[in-house]
């Protein structure tokens, strides 16, 4: 019933968009077969003859027959889920006619901003990733879907812990002061913050289309800068109802151990320890004792579905993950709806999304991972009647599995979101519309720690909640006509963007009853309570427009310019403008290519466009502000400490955005009937304008409070320096054999990005800021090194570049010696890389993904603790690793590049084996897969993973191990299609 | 349809246009913090206004300015908790030692805090009725925090304006930083209160005197040119105010209650158990398994210690060698005070699981130096002068104890030094005995005719941990000749380069290259 009523929608959709409704006689009778990309039949497939009503379908093996009215030529071939298809008919037997499944056609059109467009058309660097290419496995985090699949895009996730997010790098580090997190857009809608994308179910996401150079990322103006990621989520077709199922189940397992001794070698090695507080007889693996094998289940059921001018898909998506850490995971619940309905005569266009997704974390236990690995394996997790053993010594050193047992910090976080449009063809070729969002994100954290956990002679509780809400909406017309071989297009935007972040949180100490937890938080001692709360907003509007040109598909011309203000910025810089330009020039429209068979398609792209950051700037960065700092100063006369209220930034009226410009040149090709395919890309981008908190000299500027863990310094964010981005992108896909029962296609992409800090110097308010020596970056934690910093800013380096003397080797004591003459060591990496080979045999597909970075290295911070001064660990019953038993080290940690190891690597991402089912009854699709993440790596590095967060403010190229270690795993999972 | 589309189309245009006019605004709105026209409406809110400055005050009672002077000075030592400390034992610190940069900005908080809220009185339209008195109460502050910077750098930038042109701040000399604050004070600390509890913790009248007297006692020092009549006029006019007198115990002076003790302080930095800017005085000190041993539960830092030659100028008759602990540590049950310490409680246990005892024997910074780790982390006499309160109730990160800025011994021992150096004799020797005879209890210990090296040494004693060894040592070096802050020290330290160069510290280098009108100082390069 359905589908016969879907089928007959159909059929009057492509009527009415055809438009064509007189009858024709008929005149010769032209039959053919229809078959999908895989070479399968496609029965009920709608066949029309253009210009008439005249149609029939497919039978069970594809073929159908037609009757074709004298003077007409082509046949419409349609059906659900497969892009539609027009034939020039000239005999009456056609050959078998393939249809491409409409996912991957999706890739043809790309996701522009404000539009779209036909990828072929397109002037901007843009790459799209569509469903069939995405990564498969155990993916929690839809951006693993793309990573490494894209050139330029790094997507880092240095740890294990299902609650922590990956770092998204678009083209390396285009800040210093943070904010360098693409932007976000889903469905149109801009996510206020980055992390958000972690509650969006990967299953529903059918396309990623990635704006790479500014002449793509300048229409998103002062939030452009980054790069911009568009998402398109999954929407209903008109046809029969789909009932669409995904699942898989995963386990993880720490990936690598440190080798570390047992009780028995750290007693042998250390006599001294024996009996002593830190030996009770046990061999404790302290790292398998707080880990554990970590299930994940995940599912995604989705129902969508239309008829004439309605389309409707509605999702429910589970996720459960464990983390590998005892007591850490991820539960989220995700409901999403969207609905497009046309109406008269399909002039009114309305879009409407409902999106509402609960997510529980259960955080590990802080300092959990800064313990495990230093602790004495002597000791046991528990004592002979089953307690804690619950030992704690002076630095803080105690039981790690008792700690994540009995120590809770979990949080919820509830997204809601609501977003319309409506879009009206006020004339031919002219439409208008609005666009309306609103998204609550509220999260809400809970923490309860019992005494005596961490030495801690009081319980403690504390609930926080955040409400983070924005409202955006826009009004927009676009124009798109053809005169002859002239084509044009034009958008025209205005668009407003409010914000709201409302904050608030209440401590308590000293419960009687830990029962309580943190539901009530007034039987604490009111003398330890503690009670916050903040709200701040900010408001950004712009006007954006942007017009294309193409002449006869050859020759393309795009330029856009928006002009964004915004409330963070300085009164005198309150409104930037943001221009961009791109041409595009088809060669292979040329006359004197079209005749070179082996070339489809050759473009050549420039493009230049300037973008913005503001990231780094808050909703009140440029205005002398007072905070408050209660408690702080004795009133004498009220007896009483008081408020005090003290200006707590400089003020900027003239701050404003980063202003990246970006230049890009691209080629696109694809040559030999489309079996080779590629991208090049060659781009230089200077970030000016740069946001930095500059030293100021004090006197006459305010020395501020100190700041996340930097001391109290003379500071203001200003927009003085220069950043460099020069880089070239490569990607590749080739089908070696492309056989009806066999195939076997690689693709493949590299880039490499330099970045240098070009100055650090400049004007601000009159004043010169000068940069003859480097502004300090990050410390380790060697000796004498937490008011010297290892890592620079310095003019004419990569950021965070060492600073650190040579190694020379060991004098007779055992200490390191370590030439006085520093050198500059560039970390960063020469080149990122990534390669997939996918096979398929009849119904089975295997796939293989390695992923590779080259030329990285990294301060093994962790290591150079264990590892030094191992007769001093032993005497305070610290840990070590087998290796540092012979290594000779005497002293403490001493900073030099002995430490800062080679961390380039070479990663089996994932590699998964499928089986689809073929003609299953009553199901249209079912397939199953295999897969295995993190396979192996192939590193010199001795920590547990090369990949450390390199993006991470506050551990740029140096690795503690000190967050939940990476897993392997292994998934299983099913896809099927009603 | 065309009609309905025109109108579509004016509405539209109507719609676009008024959003032009309305939402087109993009004044900030705060909420959590505020801009400087919500403030001085009231007596209140002119109270908080003020406050930075004692802020400031908070910053300096415990900051690295304190950490450099009594370690460069020799009086503590840490080579376990703060390693950079090392390098200042040593003399050999360089332009970027972050530390040094840190006590810049501590006093340059406090002035350009005191600049601005200078500013902001002058402009009020409607000024609290004691404005002139609260503008001499932050010119004398700003004074304190500019004599500072003068003794430890030297030559500094003097920058009275709050929004002054960048480019007109350079480094004034040494003798113009001098002459201002002599005349800053001159005229500023006569406007002041005279000491009452009503401005226990602020700038009076006394501390104007007091910070004077501290100048003068230090201008050849500073200028080449000693003072000493100057100085004893200005102590004079402390002792002689009739507000002050010692107090009977010496420790009460710096008990968690101190702010009942208001006799000899005549300048505290209150500290609260629950403010922000709290006092971790035990945890910097103690050994992590010594927190008993003074009845605070948190695990301490094992840092500050003092040398055999610092504990050794106490004689064991002398109340004042309970500040240090020394030996075999016990916990205890119940309530204590610092007078008993060496009560038969329950010997602690060290983590290692050997006895905790410390021991003078500070041989070297290199632990393998010691015969083994205990004998590294139990190395140095621990100093609990500031003693917590007792109960459980101390953590040892938020002890209440109030720190003491200035206080009326050192008025009296300024003004013995003075007069034995400008007369050769010393006139009130009963201010000098008065403060043997409360360390001694009785007056056996007196000294009828204390010579230079006695005052020294009686101000290490007297005035320990609280920040004057450095100045002192460069006094005495200055005006005797004997090397009290440049010679050789065990351990690990040699003696300084004879330019005297290390009697100021290097101009930290981010300065220098935030504000390039900045001189280096002589010998730092």
């Amino acid at each position: 019933m359905f589908k016969h009523l879907s089928l007959k929608s159909v059929f009057f959709f492509i009527m009415l968009l055809t438009g064509f409704l007189r009858l024709q006689a008929q005149d010769k009778i032209v039959s053919g077969k229809i078959l999908d990309d895989k070479g399968s039949p496609i029965s009920g497939a709608t066949v029309l003859v253009k210009g008439t009503p005249a149609g029939t379908k497919s039978n069970e093996s594809g073929a159908f027959s037609i009757s074709v009215p004298a003077g007409k030529k082509i046949l419409l071939i349609s059906y659900v889920g497969f892009t539609s298809m027009e034939i020039s008919i000239s005999d009456e037997r056609i050959n078998n006619m393939i249809l491409t499944s409409a996912t991957n056609t999706l890739g043809d059109v790309v996701v522009v901003g404000y539009g779209s467009a036909k990828k072929k058309d397109v002037t901007g660097a843009v790459t799209n990733v569509s469903s069939k290419d995405f990564n498969q496995g155990a993916i929690t985090n839809p951006i693993q879907q793309i990573q490494g699949k894209v050139a330029g895009l790094v997507i880092t996730t240095s740890t294990g812990d299902p609650n922590a997010n990956p770092s998204i790098r678009l083209r390396g580090q285009t800040s210093l002061s943070g904010g360098q997190d693409p932007l976000i857009v889903v469905d149109g809608v801009p996510l206020d913050d980055v992390n958000q994308l972690s509650n969006i179910p990967p299953g529903d996401i059918a396309t990623y289309d990635i704006l790479k150079d500014a002449s793509a990322t300048s229409i998103f103006g002062s939030r452009g800068a980054n790069g911009v990621i568009l998402i398109t989520t999954k929407k209903g077709r008109a046809g029969s109802v789909k009932v669409e199922y995904n699942s898989f189940v995963a386990v993880d397992k720490q990936a690598k151990y440190l080798d570390l001794l047992t009780g028995d070698e750290w007693r042998k090695a250390n006599p001294a320890g024996v009996g002593s507080n830190y030996d009770n007889g046990a061999n404790t693996d302290w790292q398998r004792a707080v880990t554990r094998a970590a299930y994940t289940h995940n599912h995604t059921l989705a129902i969508s579905g239309g008829s004439k001018g309605f389309n409707y898909r509605g999702s429910v998506s589970y996720q459960n993950q464990e983390g590998i850490i005892i007591n850490s995971g991820k539960q989220q619940v995700s409901v999403r709806f969207n609905a497009q309905q046309k109406a008269l005569n399909d002039r009114l266009e309305l879009n409407l999304g409902i999106i509402s997704t609960q997510t529980n974390r259960k955080f590990v236990a802080p300092y959990t991972t800064e313990r495990i690995n230093g602790t004495s394996p002597a000791l046991s997790v528990y004592n002979a009647d089953g307690s804690y053993n619950a030992f704690n010594f002076s630095r803080g050193e105690n039981n790690a599995v008792q700690g994540v047992d009995k120590m809770i910090t979990k949080g919820t976080e509830y997204m809601a979101q609501i977003f319309g449009t409506i879009d009206y063809e006020l004339f031919k070729h002219f439409k208008i519309g609005a666009f309306g969002t609103y998204t609550n994100f509220n999260s809400t954290g809970n923490e309860f720690f019992p005494k005596n956990i961490e030495g801690n002679e009081r319980n403690r509780a504390k609930k926080s909640l955040s409400t983070r809400n924005n409202r955006r909406g826009d009004l927009h017309f676009n124009y798109l006509n053809s005169f002859g071989k002239h084509n044009v297009s034009a958008t025209g935007v205005y668009e407003y963007y409010y914000y709201t972040n409302v904050g608030f949180n209440v401590q308590g100490e000293n419960f009687a009853i830990p029962f309580f937890q943190d539901n009530n938080l007034t039987t604490g001692d009111p003398t330890y309570t503690l009670m916050n709360s903040s709200k701040e907003e900010f408001k950004l509007i712009s006007f954006l427009g942007r017009v294309g040109y193409n002449y006869a598909s050859k020759y393309y011309l795009t330029a856009s310019i928006r002009q964004d203000g915004s409330s963070k910025f300085g009164k005198n810089n309150r409104w930037g403008y943001f221009p961009s330009a791109g041409i595009a020039w088809r060669i292979s429209q040329e006359a004197f290519l079209k005749r070179v068979s082996w070339i489809d398609e050759l473009k050549l792209r420039v493009g230049y466009g300037q973008t913005g950051n503001s990231d780094a700037i808050t909703p009140y960065a440029a205005i002398l502000t007072y905070a408050a700092l209660p408690n702080t100063v004795f009133n004498p006369v009220t007896g009483t400490f008081i408020t005090a209220y003290g200006p707590n930034q400089n003020a900027n009226p003239n701050l404003r955005w980063e202003r990246r410009i970006g230049r890009n040149i691209g080629m696109e090709f694809s040559l030999f009937n489309k079996r080779l395919t590629g991208d090049l890309n060659v781009f230089n981008d200077i970030t000016e304008n740069l946001l930095f908190d500059y030293t100021l000299p004090s006197p006459p500027f305010f020395i501020l409070p100190p700041a996340s863990g930097n001391p109290e310094a003379a500071t203001v964010l200003a927009n003085v320096g220069k950043l460099s981005n020069k880089g070239v992108e490569l990607a590749l896909n080739y089908r070696i054999i492309d056989k009806k029962d066999f195939s076997w296609s690689i693709g493949g992409q590299i880039s490499s990005v330099r970045t240098r800090v070009e100055t650090l110097a400049g004007k601000f308010a009159g004043f010169t800021i000068k940069d003859t020596i480097a502004i300090a970056g990050y410390s380790t934690d060697a000796q004498g090194s937490s008011t010297r910093p290892t890592t620079f800013l310095r003019s004419g380096y990569t950021p965070y570049v060492f600073y650190v003397g040579k190694f020379q080797g060991l004098d007779a004591d055992g200490k390191q010696i370590v030439d006085s003459v520093k050198q500059y060591i560039d970390p960063s990496p020469r080149f990122n890389y990534a390669f997939t080979n996918n096979f398929r045999y009849k119904n089975w597909n295997l796939s293989v993904f390695f992923r590779g970075v080259s030329g990285q290295k990294a301060y093994n911070n962790g290591l150079a603790y264990l590892e030094s001064g191992v007769p001093q660990r032993f005497a305070r019953g610290y840990n070590t690793t087998r290796a540092a038993l012979t290594n000779g080290i005497t002293d403490g940690q001493a900073l030099s590049d002995r430490w800062l190891e080679n961390a380039s690597f070479l990663r089996l991402d994932n590699a998964s084996l499928g089986y689809t089912f073929q003609h299953v009854k009553g199901v249209q699709n079912l397939s199953v897969f295999i897969g295995c993440n993190n396979l192996f790596v192939i590193t010199k590095y001795r920590g547990l993973d090369p990949e450390i967060g390199v993006a991470f403010a506050n551990s740029a190229y140096i690795s503690r191990d000190n967050s939940t270690p990476r897993t392997r795993s292994v998934s299983v999972g099913v896809n099927v299609t009603f | 349809m065309k009609p309905i589309n025109y109108k579509i189309f004016t509405g539209v245009l109507l719609v676009c246009f008024s959003i032009n006019i309305s939402c087109t605004k993009l004044d900030p709105v705060p909420y959590s913090v505020v801009t400087s026209d919500v403030f001085w409406a009231d007596p209140v809110q002119a109270a908080n206004a003020v406050a930075p400055v004692y802020e400031a005050f908070n910053g300096f009672a415990n900051g690295e300015n304190m950490r450099l002077a009594n370690v460069s000075g020799g009086q503590l030592i840490d080579f376990r908790n703060w390693t950079y400390l090392q390098l200042i034992w040593q003399h050999t610190w360089d332009k970027t030692e972050g530390s040094i940069n840190q006590m810049w900005n501590t006093f340059y908080k406090g002035v350009t805090s005191a600049n601005f809220i200078i500013s902001q009185l002058d402009g009020l339209a409607d000024k609290p009725s004691n404005a002139e008195n609260i503008k001499a109460q932050l010119k004398v502050a700003r004074a304190f925090f500019l004599y500072h910077a003068m003794d430890n750098f030297g030559n500094i930038p003097l920058d009275t304006l709050y929004g002054a042109d960048p480019a007109s701040i350079k480094t004034n000399s040494r003798l113009e930083a001098f002459n201002f604050l002599e005349r800053e004070l001159l005229a500023n600390t006569p406007l002041l209160d005279n000491k009452s509890d009503l401005n226990y913790g602020r700038v009076n009248k006394q501390v104007g005197y007091t910070l004077l007297a501290q100048l003068y006692l230090n201008a050849q020092v500073y200028t080449g040119t000693p003072r000493w009549a100057n100085a004893i006029a200005a102590c004079d006019s402390v002792i002689n105010s009739g507000l002050y007198s010692l107090t009977p115990n010496y420790f009460d002076n710096f008990s968690f209650d101190n702010n009942l003790h208001k006799d000899e302080n005549i300048w505290v930095a209150p500290k609260s158990k629950l403010g922000r800017n709290t006092f971790p005085g035990m945890m910097e000190t103690l050994q992590g398994d010594g927190g008993p041993a003074v009845g605070i539960t948190g695990s301490p830092w094992n840092g500050f210690c003092a040398t055999a030659d610092m504990y050794n100028k106490y004689n064991r008759s002398d109340k004042r060698i309970r500040q240090w602990l020394v030996g075999t540590q016990r916990s205890f049950n119940g309530t204590r005070t610092i007078d008993d310490n060496y009560s038969p409680d329950a010997v602690l246990i060290a983590g290692s699981g050997s006895v905790l005892s410390y021991h003078l024997n500070v041989v070297s910074f290199d632990p393998a130096l010691y015969p083994n780790a205990d004998s590294f982390d139990f190395a140095g006499a621990r100093n609990v002068k500031y003693y917590p309160e007792q109960g459980g109730v101390c953590d040892g990160t938020n002890q209440d104890n109030d720190l003491v800025m200035m206080r009326l011994a050192d008025v009296y021992l300024m003004k013995v030094e003075a007069e034995l150096r400008l007369n050769g004799t010393v006139a009130s020797v009963n201010l000098f005995n008065q403060i043997r005879e409360r360390a001694y209890g009785n007056s056996s210990a007196n000294i009828a005719a204390p010579t230079l090296n006695d005052i020294y040494d009686e101000r290490t004693r007297e005035l320990m941990w609280e920040g004057y060894s450095r100045r002192d040592g460069i006094r005495f070096e200055v005006a005797g000749g004997t090397p009290y802050f440049s010679a050789a020290r065990t351990p690990e330290k040699l003696q300084d380069p004879a330019d005297g160069h290390t009697r100021i510290f290097p101009i930290p280098a981010v300065q220098i290259t935030a504000n390039s009108n900045l001189r280096q100082n002589p010998g730092y390069f």
